[in-house]
């Protein structure tokens, strides 16, 4: 049987909506947390958005050494990186209605 | 890597290199497509005279004449997007967008080729009107095989803007073809003063 990596999911498959935390769990005592939390904006990103996020911050936030490591253009990169700050901006606007 | 994505690849560097090159290397690969302008104007008798312009001609006399043509096509049309975008608040540099119009340029030299082994062979306009038989066909072919190449320019020139300026929607295509349109009229201007 196919090996499928598991992702966070981030909205209702039923309706569309974000979704919020319901419950923690501790894997070590099994100890369970319940209430209603809201999911930090990094976490409603994609895997590639938090990969680009994660890559920006180890390469100290230089544009031109990512470009260099993902093997595109330093105006793509910056493109990218733009439309992600719109988006993040979104899902911040989103979280204060 | 599946043949698709392969095949998706390939139509990416034929049609947007700008998504993986930029800065100091697409201006250092923009220089030799300028630079091999120089000799094919004045050995194949070509002239660029126009950001979108390229004419067989009778002679090219001097070795000036072919560097003008492609310094005035070249910073016109690097000038006016560089000017489009930045009226539109876009962060494009100037080393990008200078080295994309460059590379834009490839289909136009490749279509040389055609252009040389399809020409018909006329002196005047009424000899170009009486053509008649294959010399008729080479020249539709001929018509069909440019406008084939100038749209790969046209292509390309769009997506360097797109790129470079990271403009959408009507901005990117009133800066497109502003800028365009702007520099074809300020390259034909300067070649005139000449």
């Amino acid at each position: 049987m196919e090996n499928r990596e598991k992702q966070l999911p981030v909205t209702c498959p039923s309706c569309g909506g974000d979704l919020n935390v319901k419950v923690l769990g501790c894997p070590n005592c099994r100890t369970e947390v319940s209430g209603d939390y809201d999911l930090p904006v990094l976490l409603r990103l994609s895997k590639d958005e938090v990969g680009f996020v994660l890559s920006f911050i180890k390469n100290s936030g230089s544009l031109k050494e990512m470009a260099n490591e993902m093997g595109l253009s330093y105006p793509t990169v910056r493109n990218y990186l733009n439309e992600l700050i719109e988006k993040i901006g979104r899902l911040e606007d989103d979280s204060d209605n | 890597m599946t043949l698709t994505t392969e095949n998706k690849r390939l139509s990416m560097w034929l049609f947007n290199p700008f998504l993986f090159v930029g800065g100091e290397r697409i201006l250092f690969i923009g220089l030799i497509i300028a630079a091999v302008h120089i000799p094919i104007g004045y050995y194949l008798d070509i002239r660029f005279a126009g950001a979108i312009d390229m004419h067989l001609v009778p002679i090219v006399t001097s070795w000036a004449t072919p560097v003008a043509d492609i310094l005035i096509a070249w910073v016109s049309m690097a000038g006016c997007m560089f000017a489009a975008a930045k009226l539109f608040r876009s962060p494009i540099r100037v080393i990008d967008i200078t080295g994309s119009v460059a590379v834009a340029r490839i289909p136009l030299l490749i279509s040389i080729g055609p252009a040389l082994l399809l020409e018909p062979d006329v002196q005047s306009i009424e000899e170009l009107l009486n053509l008649q038989g294959s010399e008729l066909y080479q020249l539709a072919a001929l018509s069909v095989i440019s406008m084939l190449f100038l749209i790969w320019y046209f292509v390309l020139l769009y997506n360097a803007f797109k790129i470079n300026s990271n403009l959408k929607g009507a901005r990117l295509w009133i800066g497109f073809i502003g800028s365009v349109i702007i520099a074809e009229i300020v390259s034909i201007m300067i070649q005139r003063a000449l």
